[in-house]
């Protein structure tokens, strides 16, 4: 099976994998990343408002074959909205 | 001391000493419970009909009818389930003297699969002779009894894991959890032990992507938690791993004597 690499940017941290996980081919590596990506953004959630996770996944011989990007931002009620619906009852 | 992987290799053609893995048994039995040394003889004769299997080789299917259950010799087998969509969830891993379908004695049809992760010899006992034992002995009764009670505890550990603790609490748990049991069963120092599962297994185990797992175990080496090296588990620091793991080993009822770890 060939290898794959799954880089993480949390924010402004990055995570270079160096191992490597080997997988069937290239589709099951995209459901990895896409699979990583929620299970990375469920252990966050607790932590704050304001997210932004991706997965950039390398294939053994160095070409980025997919990426993928998740940002969350949570807003409270009573924090200053921008805009804001007129006429809605 | 050798892992039982390395045994079963050694041992490779020679003939396999029934009387030795009953004595597992015993072993396995008396880090829950001591037993008088009548009762001990008994289950020392217990029939056994020893097989030798391959890694990755089912003992017994889920839906399957059994007359007989399986004591593990040597290796490391599994109990399991198939979701719909083909996804495997490893229910429980058992060591060298466990009996994993010991309920198989009463409730006969499998509710899962039993199945080998490594290469292993399995001793099948006839439910009729165990049937025997525990009528002719209360405490051998009451000892299979027990052994059900804590699988059921180990099992409330698993569910609280899987539901409520995050990845890397979770590995760190089974890492404290599988060093505790092997070095009760003389399989371990307590510091380091043959950990014969691969990434995916441990993922299946845990209720993880592979992906995920690998990134979580390789935080856990980088915090100098612990080392693998080719199959080899060494804990590098246990207090730390516990208190990642939240591991306390109560759920796993162990004696006094069968409940030291080396490295605290």
């Amino acid at each position: 099976m060939p290898c794959y690499f799954f880089h993480t940017r949390d924010g402004e941290k990055l995570d270079i994998d160096e191992e490597g996980t080997d997988l069937p081919d290239d589709q099951s590596a995209r459901n990895a990343a896409k699979e990583l990506l929620a299970a990375l953004n469920r252990e966050k959630l607790p932590n704050g408002d304001h997210m932004s996770l991706s997965v950039t996944v390398q294939n053994a011989e160095g070409a980025e074959i997919y990426i993928v990007n998740l940002r969350l931002d949570g807003l409270s009620a009573d924090a200053p909205v921008a805009s804001k619906r007129k006429g809605a009852h | 001391m050798i892992s039982y992987l390395q045994y079963v290799i050694r041992r490779g053609g020679k003939p396999m000493n029934k009387q030795l893995y009953l004595q597992r048994l015993v072993l396995k039995l008396e880090t829950h419970v001591s037993m008088p040394s009548a009762e001990r003889e008994k289950l020392l004769d217990l029939p056994l009909t020893l097989k030798r299997l391959d890694a990755n080789q089912d003992i017994v299917r889920e839906g399957e009818l059994t007359k007989q259950c399986c004591l593990v010799a040597e290796g490391l087998v599994c109990r399991y389930k198939i979701v719909g969509d083909g996804a495997r969830q490893i229910l429980s891993l058992h060591l060298p003297g466990d009996i994993p379908d010991i309920h198989s004695l009463l409730i006969e049809r499998m509710d899962h699969s039993l199945g080998t992760l490594t290469p292993a010899v399995v001793g099948l006992i006839p439910h009729d002779a165990v049937r025997a034992l525990t009528r002719t002995s209360y405490r051998i009764s009451e000892a299979f009894w027990r052994e059900t009670l804590i699988e059921a505890s180990i099992y409330r550990e698993w569910m609280v894991g899987i539901g409520r603790r995050a990845a890397p609490s979770r590995i760190a748990h089974l890492f404290c959890e599988f060093i505790t049991k092997m070095t009760a069963i003389g399989l371990s120092d307590g510091v380091t032990c043959h950990l014969p599962l691969t990434q995916p297994e441990i993922a299946d185990a845990l209720g993880l992507s592979t992906v995920h797992m690998n990134k979580k175990l390789r935080e856990i080496r980088e915090a100098k938690l612990i080392r693998i090296r080719a199959n080899r588990l060494t804990v590098l620091d246990w207090k730390g791993l516990c208190s990642l793991a939240d591991f306390d080993p109560d759920y796993l009822h162990l004696q006094p004597d069968a409940a030291k770890i080396a490295s605290d």
